[in-house]
């Protein structure tokens, strides 16, 4: 009889632990730092621009979170004139680093407007885009 | 039912104007636009403030600093940059050595931590600590720039710092702590 009781015991338990288990989920507390900087020079000959977007994170998922599935992706849009475009990071998981560099250069003149779009983006997977900005414009030599 | 509640942890202070530089004695460049939309973003032209040192640094560093045995084409390009600081050429010379070394260390110390994560990944451990690695990264900075105040020139080390803070208009940070 005994026995009987420590065994319901044990199963109640079990079925308890099981249902808090469940309920929890997938719990994750997770902090990112991304940047971007885009910058340009001009040397007398070539306008030169750069795009860079990096960063990482740090945080631990809980049980129950399939975190392998989520990817990261840095990403640097630099179009200059009608040269450039987006350059990616390799994929990266969630606390890993990413990076993604791009530079551009076209001859430029004085007086003459060239067309200078840049964006800075960090994506994933699961949630979405983490991190955006950008801008469309002009560059002039001055 | 998911619910996902997004917090920023950096409060806006308050603004600081910013005046670009302007060289008058070299031709430089203008960078006009209109901005994408953008959530939880700190711009550095609103606020360079809040962009810290160890950011400005690294992104200044990472851009400007080459790989050993660069292309003819890389040192043209990292010569333009370099001009808007106002660097003598013995400066400039220094920089270019110390940002070389930067970016190997950097190099190998992003694809060592890189790699320890793929390998808790496949093994189904803990990921490593991710604030180690970017202690670690803002040390590498910080020893950077103490190289480079060792071996600069006053006026050059001046210049540079002065710069850096000015590149800040250019830069924006999201730091943010997502719990789901």
């Amino acid at each position: 009889m005994r026995t009987l009781r420590q065994i319901h015991l044990l199963l109640f338990s079990l079925l308890i632990g099981v249902g808090v288990s469940h309920a929890q989920g997938c719990r994750t507390d997770y902090t990112f730092s991304f940047a971007n900087y885009v910058s340009g020079s001009y040397d007398g000959t070539y306008i030169y621009t750069s795009v860079l977007t990096d960063g990482s994170g740090s945080g631990t998922p809980g049980l129950g979170c399939n975190y392998p599935n989520a990817r990261h992706t840095a990403k640097a849009y630099n179009l200059l004139g009608s040269t450039g475009g987006w350059v990616n990071s390799n994929p990266g998981y969630m606390t890993g680093y990413l990076s993604a560099q791009n530079d551009e250069q076209i001859v430029g003149s004085p007086g003459v407007e060239y067309v200078f779009n840049w964006d800075g983006e960090v994506i994933c997977t699961v949630f979405g885009t983490l991190f955006s900005g950008g801008s469309d414009g002009l560059v002039r030599i001055i | 039912m998911v619910s996902l509640r997004v917090c920023l942890i950096l409060l806006l202070l308050s603004a600081i104007g910013l005046a670009q530089q302007h060289n008058n004695s070299t031709p430089s460049i203008q960078m006009n636009g209109m901005d994408h939309s953008r959530v939880n973003v700190i711009d550095g032209r609103e606020h360079p403030e809040l962009i810290p040192d160890s950011v400005a640094y690294r992104m200044y560093f990472l851009t400007v600093g080459e790989f050993p045995n660069p292309t003819d084409a890389r040192k043209k390009r990292q010569s333009a940059f370099l001009s808007k600081a106002r660097l003598s050429d013995k400066d400039s010379s220094t920089v270019v050595r110390v940002l070389e070394d930067f970016r190997v260390k950097f190099a190998s110390m992003a694809t060592a931590y890189n790699a320890q994560v793929e390998a808790a990944v496949k093994a189904g451990t803990g990921l490593p600590d991710g604030n180690v690695f970017m202690a670690q990264r803002d040390r590498l900075v910080q020893d950077t720039r103490d190289r480079l105040k060792l071996a600069l020139s006053v006026n050059g080390m001046a210049n540079l710092d002065a710069h850096i803070q000015t590149e800040k208009a250019n830069m924006r940070l999201n730091v943010q702590q997502v719990t789901q």
